[in-house]
């Protein structure tokens, strides 16, 4: 119990994935995110009860996620409010990131996107 | 689907002007649901399980154009498709699934208060579409609408009731703004027999294909665009500043223990008081009622079984209802939810989730209520090992036994007894974390539930629903404590007191002088005889019941730990709850339960048959050690059964905790006799 910055680091070293960071769709799960930014939800990939969870409170495909805080459990916005969740799932939750030089390779048309960005 | 307005749901004595009715409340969780239904039914409310189920739901009555209304609090929720089993029976009772909801009849509420969050309509959305969809009549409540104007939030409630189908109504519970209003839309809701008329859009929602949670939020964001105007950004910059420091890796960690610390020091400063009065009372009952009963075994069963019994376990009362107040304070502030952040940092490594902390917290208050309110944990394997580890944490009771040690190891030396203390809490706590590592490797495998939790908007407390929730968790224990707990109070006292034995020829004879004084005149040294006697003649009885006999059956086993026979009994006897044990040792070395400094003097002189001092301080140590870890509570034991839904459970807890405490305090005599010599 002293530091709670290590187990996190690990995990990112081991799993942060930068060919797929850098890819075309710009693609990534949900804790490859950076402070701030924000991604578009497009799938998960959790066990039935989590992802009713996750759905419920706002982790659904078409909803976009602010990235407030790194950790674990790390701090998202979605619909307005904050969320705590958990590394483990996050990881299983793939968006597209909403911010440049990315460009936004998804079902939605720009005005969707626009109307969302007032959330 | 119709709505029908029932006209026969509740026996009451006389009919009702329009007929009862059976009204739920139903909202996303944070929304100010606990905030409304207080304000709506008083403190006319009490908590009932709904029928078969663990899960609880408060429900009131309120008189509405004289129709008088049960309004059933529903849990809060943010779908109906929510996996917990509390949201799931919170469905099954919507929909009149669930059996005898309101204990009077198998039937759907006869209407429903959706409770929206003006704040952030587009999220709680996702619930009213559901909940609409019903078909029952609905009425919609939108509440925060003052937090809503000062955020520069604006909502059109004309449109926003077209695209709902049913009539809104902007309150704030809080201060009781539009709640008129509400009865009044509520009563016309209940009188008016026409169908409910699905908007639409909203049916056209839950028919579509692909992810139903997806449509409905797309539903819900175009509904919000339609009906509110709100700024741009996030609209909580308090919420915002405030995060950066409670949900921060180093700082949210030093501010949980902040809070923690002083929550747990205000509950034992102030509940001190409150603790010492209710003591005198039942002392002074205790005496009254003695001196009003004959002497004898019923005058005994009473004073020391009834009221000694459940008088040593209602003391803890104060903290409950300090601990539950504190509690709900920090819950409406929106601080528990950080704190639930910041512990699953540190519990997940040992398998429990973030949500178990408030149950483990409380269970340094006393396990019932913390094992009670584990119920809000959703996963039931996380549950268990809550309900398994929580009784290893120091409760209150264990503070006289602490205190005892205590004294009897570094009297008048405050510093070195702190110490003492927090070793035994550190003692409990690395013990819990240990215990529950354990299961989960064993019988409890698999990982804690990931956590997902929303983390409310900051906000004043609220103290009207503070002490309403400290009153029901209060009555909750006092229940408890009237049927559980006097049942064991009894029962011990049984084994304490039978068989009777006759009063050794010591006692007799000082007796004997003692009126041979009295008669010379010599009041002061024959009372003084007379007591001695009594204490004399009260260990010989103690030692002899069956209580003391089983003491002493079990004194090979407890040997190796150091302890004698007498401290057997109070083993046994401490059952009942762990401080007993320090009355128990009173009456064993004749001190009578009066006089603390005569005890220990006493303890201090006690010899063992071979001689040597029995309080030695290896003996303390591993008497500490043996406290801290064994599972000396029977009414934690039944409620942990009911709890975890089996015997097993309570049986396999009791087996674990007393070989860990056995296995500890051996160690401890061991090792400190080889230390010290």
């Amino acid at each position: 119990m002293i530091s709670f910055g290590i187990p996190a680091q690990k995990v990112r070293s081991s799993e942060a994935n930068e060919g797929q960071a850098s890819g075309e769709s710009c693609r990534v799960s949900l804790d490859q995110l950076k402070k701030g930014q924000c991604g578009v939800v497009w799938d998960l990939s959790v066990s039935e009860n989590d992802d009713k969870r996750l759905r419920a409170l706002g982790i659904c495909p078409g909803r976009r996620v602010w990235l407030i805080r790194q950790g674990n459990p790390m701090v998202v916005r979605v619909m307005g409010t904050r969320l705590g969740l958990a590394r483990e799932l996050a990881r299983m939750v793939q968006v597209d990131v909403c911010a440049p030089p990315c460009s936004i390779a998804t079902d939605l048309t720009s005005a969707e996107l626009d109307g969302r960005a007032g959330v | 689907m119709t709505a029908t307005v029932s006209l026969d749901v509740l026996k009451t004595p006389q009919p009702p002007v329009n007929g009862a009715a059976n009204v739920a409340l139903v909202g996303n969780p944070n929304c100010g649901k606990t905030t409304l239904f207080n304000m709506l039914t008083g403190m006319r409310a009490r908590t009932a399980n709904i029928a078969g189920t663990t899960v609880e739901t408060r429900q009131g009555k309120t008189i509405i154009d004289g129709r008088s209304i049960t309004l059933i609090d529903l849990p809060g929720m943010y779908s109906l498709s929510d996996p917990s089993p509390e949201q799931m029976i919170a469905r099954r009772a919507l929909l009149g699934e669930a059996e005898g909801l309101n204990g009077a009849s198998n039937k759907k509420p006869d209407a429903v208060v959706l409770l929206l969050d003006a704040t952030n309509i587009q999220r709680n959305l996702l619930l009213a579409g559901q909940v609409i969809e019903l078909g029952q009549p609905t009425v919609v409540a939108l509440n925060m609408c003052d937090l809503a104007d000062r955020a520069g939030i604006t909502i059109d409630t004309k449109s926003l009731s077209a695209e709902l189908g049913c009539t809104v109504v902007p309150i704030c519970a809080r201060s009781g703004n539009g709640l008129p209003q509400l009865r009044e839309a509520l009563s016309a809701r209940l009188a008016s027999q026409e169908p409910h008329v699905l908007p639409q859009q909203l049916s056209a929602c839950s028919t579509c294909g692909g992810c139903p949670i997806r449509a409905r939020f797309d539903w819900a964001e175009g509904v919000e665009q339609r009906c509110a105007r709100k700024p741009m950004g996030e609209h909580d910059p308090i919420t915002e500043k405030v995060d950066s420091v409670f949900t921060h890796p180093v700082l949210g960690l030093l501010s949980f223990v902040a809070i923690m610390f002083t929550m747990f020091a205000m509950i034992f400063w102030v509940a001190d008081y409150p603790m010492g009065w209710i003591e005198s009372g039942f002392e002074a009952l205790g005496g009254w009622v003695g001196d009003a009963l004959p002497a004898g075994d019923f005058n005994s069963l009473v004073v020391d079984g009834v009221i000694g019994g459940v008088g040593g376990v209602v003391v803890f009362l104060p903290q409950i209802c300090l601990l539950f107040l504190l509690l709900s304070l920090l819950e409406d502030t929106g601080y528990l939810a950080r704190a639930a952040v910041v512990s699953d940092r540190l519990m997940r490594r040992v398998g429990l989730p973030g949500t178990s902390f408030v149950p483990l917290l409380s269970a340094h208050a006393c396990a019932i209520p913390a094992i009670m309110s584990s119920r809000i944990i959703e996963n039931r394997r996380d549950r268990l090992v809550t309900i398994m580890v929580a009784p290893l944490l120091t409760c209150s009771a264990r503070l006289p036994v602490y205190a005892m040690v205590t004294a009897l190891l570094v009297p008048n030396q405050p510093m070195k007894a702190a110490m003492i203390f927090v070793g035994a809490y550190s003692l409990g706590i690395a013990a819990a974390l240990f215990v529950a590592l354990l299961l989960n490797r064993s019988v409890l495998k698999g990982k804690a539930q990931p956590l997902v939790i929303e983390l409310p908007s900051y906000k004043a407390p609220n103290l009207r629903n503070a002490f309403i929730t400290m009153v029901d968790r209060g009555q909750a224990f006092l229940i408890k404590a009237g049927t559980v707990i006097l049942l064991i109070s009894i029962v011990l006292w049984a084994t304490m007191t039978y068989p009777k034995s006759t009063p050794p020829a010591e006692a007799v004879a000082m007796q004997q002088q003692a009126e041979v004084l009295a008669a010379q005149g010599q009041v002061a040294e024959a009372e003084a005889l007379t007591h001695e006697a009594e204490n004399l003649i009260s260990s010989n009885n103690l030692s002899n019941s069956i209580a003391g006999r089983l003491g002493q059956a079990i004194e090979p086993a407890i040997k190796p730990l150091g302890y004698d026979w007498r401290i057997g009994v109070g083993i046994v006897s401490s059952f009942a709850a762990r401080e007993v044990v320090v009355s128990t040792l009173s009456i064993i070395h004749s001190v009578g339960e009066e006089d603390e400094a005569m005890l220990y003097d006493s303890m201090r002189g006690a010899k063992l048959a071979d001689g040597t001092p029995m309080y030695s301080t290896a003996t303390c140590l591993s008497l500490l050690v043996f406290f801290v870890l064994a599972m000396q509570c029977l009414p934690t034991s039944i409620v942990a059964a009911k709890e975890a839904g089996s015997w097993k459970w309570a049986a396999l807890q009791f087996t674990y905790m007393t070989v860990l405490a056995y296995g500890a305090a051996l160690v401890t005599f061991v090792t400190t006799n080889a230390m010290v010599g």
